[in-house]
């Protein structure tokens, strides 16, 4: 369910907090099923790996996976170090941002 | 991670210099309070620091600090702060200050360069004796990040290339 509201709440983000009805026309589902999804019902496969790819498409993220994969194959390990090291450090501080978000986002949920 | 990330040091610097307690930490950084005790609890993790009845103190563990003090993990550090330098500046030029020159240096000139700059650090290190003895102890928020340094442009641009 965390990776349910994980989901969710980048696809909102990216979306700019689409309304319940352009929601459920970009998932091509009822705007119900919408509301539904975002107060606690469990996704199907389809909702969310339709959900994982509208999220792609808008951060490109298909274009980093094959830019990484071309990175692994051309750069010398002294420059994946880099990169790794660098990423490593943004998801490190991310962690430490987000715990105390991820309080308001549960109280959210569960109000 | 190995090396510290800035947010690491910063409180480990804090609580170097007195500020023991969790808000006097925070006041003292000037980071929300969520974050701080984010960042001491992995501080603890990492064998940094301990608490003992609300105080927080630096523990003397030789392995993590050798770790810290790695020429590859304190290069990492070194990275963060100039990359945030960078983006400081051109996000308010107005408040903050970076210079990037390129010139010729002729041997004599060299040497009068490295003077200014030993008069520089000569100006800091006796800044700050003076505080210490006067008893000014400013926030670490508050305090300027100052970095400066120079090397060939060839040398430069043979490390820029080093991607194959």
């Amino acid at each position: 369910m965390k990776e349910q509201i994980d989901l969710i709440k980048m696809f909102r983000e990216l979306y700019k907090n689409p309304s319940y009805s352009r929601m459920g026309s970009l998932l091509q589902i009822q705007k119900t099923r919408a509301f539904r999804i975002c107060n606690g019902h469990e996704m199907k496969l389809s909702e969310y790996l339709m959900m994982q790819d509208l999220i792609n498409e808008k951060t490109g993220k298909s274009k980093l996976q094959a830019l990484i994969d071309e990175c692994l194959l051309k750069l010398p390990a002294n420059k994946i170090d880099d990169i790794s090291t660098r990423c490593q450090k943004y998801l490190t501080i991310n962690s430490m941002l987000t715990q105390t978000a991820d309080i308001s986002i549960t109280a959210s949920f569960a109000s | 991670m190995p090396q510290l990330l800035t947010l690491e040091r910063v409180v480990l610097e804090s609580i170097s210099k007195g500020h023991n307690r969790l808000n006097s930490i925070q006041t003292d950084v000037g980071l929300q309070l969520s974050l701080v005790l984010s960042i001491l609890s992995k501080l603890m993790k990492k064998g940094y620091i301990t608490l003992n009845q609300g105080s927080y103190q630096i523990l003397d563990n030789e392995l993590a600090w050798k770790k810290a003090s790695k020429k590859e993990n304190v290069k990492e550090e070194i990275h963060e702060l100039s990359e945030s330098l960078v983006n400081n500046y051109f996000s308010n030029p107005s408040k903050n200050c970076l210079k990037v020159q390129k010139i010729y240096l002729s041997e004599s000139d060299e040497k009068i360069f490295g003077s200014l700059l030993y008069n520089l650090e000569a100006f800091i290190v006796s800044l700050r004796k003076d505080q210490r003895e006067k008893g000014i102890r400013p926030s670490s928020k508050d305090q300027k990040v100052i970095m400066w340094g120079y090397s060939n442009y060839q040398n430069i641009l043979e490390d820029i290339c080093d991607v194959v």
